[in-house]
């Protein structure tokens, strides 16, 4: 057990640096120039020629690699050229927002997707399974910006009940600032006892959330159904049922726990996709999250960032499966290495 | 039971969310002004691109260019008057008294001195404009006196957007890094009071600004960073944001028919032009260049691809510039004389091909250009469209190599003078910055040589000489003049006060009212 995961952590950080030097080497290679976009709308040649220096863009690519990587050694993730702060700040105050986003997004869909998906299961082919079925499907076929400006236009633009966009309301924070322990604003502010900042954040999160649970929903909705009806064609679920266990039984610890392992994947998986793929609902309603930090990252050709995001998101990405994995374990006895 | 349990839940989840909701409305409500990128560099010295909207509400300048509406050039900032000597060279400024910076250090010359010279130091973003500045020294508290090497426009240097602030000399100790905390110390009517990054920069009235407070005026303004066209589109139809940036040319038509949203269109100083290589074959020569500006359908392009957003240019400085010279003899569209001037340029058959970068998220650029093209292949030119990202189609066009014949360029100048576009796109340079053209003649530096040292003492002399530089660039066909572009404001008609002034891009809330 212990020297599998010695061996999984070694394979983790060979691909990691694996995944460093190919974005290192792709974005020396790409045809612009970042150091324009950083210097305002009209820098000088000299201007131009000194920030070369300073960032050491005049060196082999080999070089800088090289001194890339001696920074990351140290932990040192370089200056956002962007924003002109640290990128490793920088990325830590949005990954808390895009954590809690796709965290609470996440809690939604399985909390949905696992008891719809048994229901769909056990009355298969019948009305409910249609339905859940459409729900899940519309739920995939419908692009996730379209979702989002709908749910913003019935919500705010219809009814008014929701905010359109941003994590919380300056006014808010102003006259009730919110200690950070977690990052998490629901949580911190629930800690501190701020129930006006934790009724404003939640507010925020309605919609953002609701738009990426749509997204994912279907994944588990759909595998919970598949898995389930496999299991409950098994002549052990028949048998238990010959012997008259109870219907609630039978499906949801019978059936259910074979199915829980494969799900788990699926789980991990979702959410590891969804960490680095929130970025149209993080840009669709101004969320200070990862996703929109990276889209303009890349957009201004912002190295020092793409690069810190990329080696943050691969390595949570390589986690959480690892972790998953490592959960069968607790799941299934069977499993040993 | 368990799908009615369900359901239930989930109309609870709908009525908490209904009964939350009337918290969102409550107390006066501040002036929320949506804008599509967040505050980059706080400091006032180095700031050089949208942080303008913030500079000019929580900083002054010593005079401000047309400031409210004015029919004057000038509007007395931080100086109450100025007056320059015979020569040109020495600018007396005289300083307003009783102005408090919001850390409660009282303005005074040294100040005044002690920012201008910190902005020159650090020599980052457009500290380059007082690079003619000999000395600066304050002989007594409310004077300041700026020495100049060479006769220099320093009233139109001291107005403006970027590097001309005065900040308060007890925060300036504290270093770049304190003010892209989100800190400053402006005399401005605004300080700012808190940054969420990414999201929000709250701006609360400061009491005791100079000028006073009348009721009605905003005692807080938000600026909230919206980076989504539609959303802003939503925000100020549901009146939640009082000003929106972003929309496009047909998404603002839509949102003029709204009753509560008023759009305002005025002067902008930018304007877009095609810079020739003069240096790269086969425009090098003239008369292949002359042809190329026969063949841009200038009104087309003005009507069709710009939708009524920007008018046909004369010349390269704009209508609303002092120096514009509305009777400069400006080529029209006209293939056949295009084509003649085509054939009788001695290009061979073959080499009539040109290469043109643009940047590539412009729809404007690629239509007109697309546009171009097919009345170019009418004419026998070939064309090759580049489209890339600006970083790259402006490094390709420093170098001689990978240059293309004719590069896309939008420019509007640093502070309100006509030399900057003269100066900036075609004087003669070397290493190659800006001057894509390539374009280098003696005679015409010399104009525009004259012509700086005559905007401090006398503009209509100093406008007599860009009028014939402009002519030579127009005869020698360096560029084609394409579209002299509009600003706008888009707004809620509640809002009152709404002026645009195409030196500072951004709105002073000092005078506005709802």
């Amino acid at each position: 057990m212990l020297g599998y995961l010695l061996r999984r952590l070694a394979m983790m950080c060979l691909i990691i640096l694996g995944v460093a030097t190919f974005t290192f080497v792709l974005s020396r290679a790409l045809p612009s120039s970042p150091v324009e976009m950083m210097l305002g709308s009209k820098p000088t040649a000299d201007q131009i020629s000194q920030a070369r220096e300073e960032l050491g863009l005049d060196q082999p690519v080999a070089e800088q690699l090289g001194r890339y990587f001696f920074q990351l050694a140290q932990g040192r993730f370089g200056t956002s050229m962007r924003t002109g702060r640290p990128v490793i700040e920088e990325i830590g105050q949005r990954l808390s927002a895009t954590a809690e986003l796709v965290t609470l997004s996440l809690f939604l869909a399985v909390g949905l997707g696992l008891p719809l998906g048994i229901l769909s299961a056990a009355y298969r082919n019948r009305w409910v399974d249609h339905l859940t079925r459409m729900l899940a499907v519309s739920g995939v076929a419908v692009p996730v910006f379209f979702l989002g400006i709908l749910l913003q236009m019935t919500f705010y633009g219809g009814l008014g009940w929701l905010p359109l966009q941003g994590r919380i309301d300056s006014i808010v924070m102003l006259d009730h600032p919110v200690q950070t322990f977690s990052g998490f604003l629901l949580i911190d502010s629930l800690l501190s006892g701020n129930t006006a900042a934790f009724k404003n954040a939640l507010i925020h999160l309605t919609l953002p959330t609701l738009t990426l649970m749509l997204a994912s929903l279907a994944t588990i909705l759909r595998s919970t159904r598949n898995l389930m009806t496999d299991v409950l064609g098994t002549d052990y679920i028949r048998t238990a049922r010959a012997y008259g266990a109870t219907r609630r039984t039978t499906y949801f610890v019978l059936a259910l726990k074979p199915t829980l392992v494969p799900l788990l994947t699926i789980i991990g998986l979702t959410y590891g996709f969804m960490l680095g793929g929130s970025v149209i609902t993080e840009v669709l309603f101004d969320w200070p999250g990862i996703g929109a930090y990276v889209v303009e990252s890349v957009v201004t050709n912002d190295f020092p960032a793409v690069l810190g995001v990329t080696l943050v998101i691969s390595t949570l990405y390589l986690s959480i499966n690892l972790a998953v994995d490592m959960l069968y374990f607790v799941l299934d006895p069977r499993i040993s290495v | 039971m368990k799908r009615a349990r369900l359901l239930s839940l989930s109309a609870v989840a709908v009525l908490a969310f209904a009964a939350l909701a009337p918290a969102m409305a409550q107390g006066e409500k501040p002036l929320v002004y949506a804008m599509y990128a967040d505050i980059k560099d706080w400091d006032p010295s180095i700031a050089s691109s949208t942080e303008v909207i913030m500079l000019s509400n929580v900083y002054e300048p010593l005079v401000w260019y047309k400031s409210n509406g004015s029919k004057q050039m000038f509007t007395p900032g931080l100086a109450t008057s100025w007056s320059v000597s015979k020569d040109g060279k020495t600018w007396t400024f005289n300083l307003r008294k009783n102005v408090k910076f919001h850390d409660g250090t009282a303005f005074d010359a040294a100040a005044a001195k002690a920012s201008l010279e910190r902005t020159r130091k650090l020599g980052k973003g457009s500290a380059y404009i007082w690079g003619a500045v000999e000395s600066i020294s304050a002989p007594d508290v409310n004077t300041l006196i700026v020495k100049t090497k060479v006769p220099a426009p320093v009233d139109l240097i001291a107005s403006s957007q970027y590097a001309a602030y005065m900040i308060s000399p007890a925060v300036m100790e504290k270093g770049t890094d304190w003010f892209n905390q989100g800190n400053g110390a402006g005399t401005g009517p605004y300080k700012v009071r808190q940054w969420s990054r990414g999201q929000e920069v709250v701006l609360d009235r400061f009491d005791e600004y100079w000028g006073g407070w009348k009721p009605g005026q905003f005692a807080r303004v938000s600026l909230k960073i919206v980076q989504e066209a539609a959303t802003q589109v939503q925000m100020i139809r549901s009146g939640e944001a009082d000003f929106i940036t972003l929309p496009a040319a047909d998404l603002v038509k839509t949102l003029e028919s709204n009753p509560a949203i008023a759009v305002e269109r005025g002067s902008s100083w930018k304007n877009t032009q095609l810079l020739l290589n003069t240096k790269k074959a086969p425009t090098d020569n003239v008369k292949f260049r002359q042809a190329l500006t026969y063949a841009w359908d200038y009104a087309t392009v003005v009507k069709s691809i710009y939708e009524g957003g920007a008018k046909a240019s004369v010349g390269v400085i704009p209508a609303t510039m002092w120096g514009h010279s509305p009777q400069l003899k400006m080529p029209a569209f006209d293939l056949v004389k295009a084509k003649q001037l085509v054939e009788s340029s001695g290009v061979s058959v073959q080499d009539r091909r040109i290469s043109i970068a643009y940047i590539s998220t412009s729809e404007e650029y690629k239509n007109s250009l697309l546009l171009f093209k097919s009345n170019l292949e009418k004419i026998g030119v070939q064309v090759d469209l580049k489209p890339g990202p600006w970083g790259k189609i402006w490094d390709d066009a420093k170098g001689q190599k990978n240059a293309t014949n004719l590069i896309t360029m939008t420019w509007w100048p640093s502070y309100a003078t006509p030399s900057d576009w003269l100066i900036g796109l075609f004087r003669t340079e070397k290493p190659i910055d800006f001057n894509l053209s390539n374009y280098s003649n003696p005679a015409y530096d010399k104009l525009i040589n004259d012509g700086v040292a005559l905007e401090g003492v006398d503009k209509a002399a100093a406008s007599v000489k860009y009028s014939a530089a402009q002519q030579l660039l127009i005869d020698e066909a360096v560029a084609i003049f394409v579209a002299d572009l509009d600003g706008r404001a888009i707004y809620r008609k509640d809002i009152k006060g709404v002026k645009l002034n195409p030196a500072y891009d951004a709105m002073l809330f000092y005078t506005l009212t709802r």
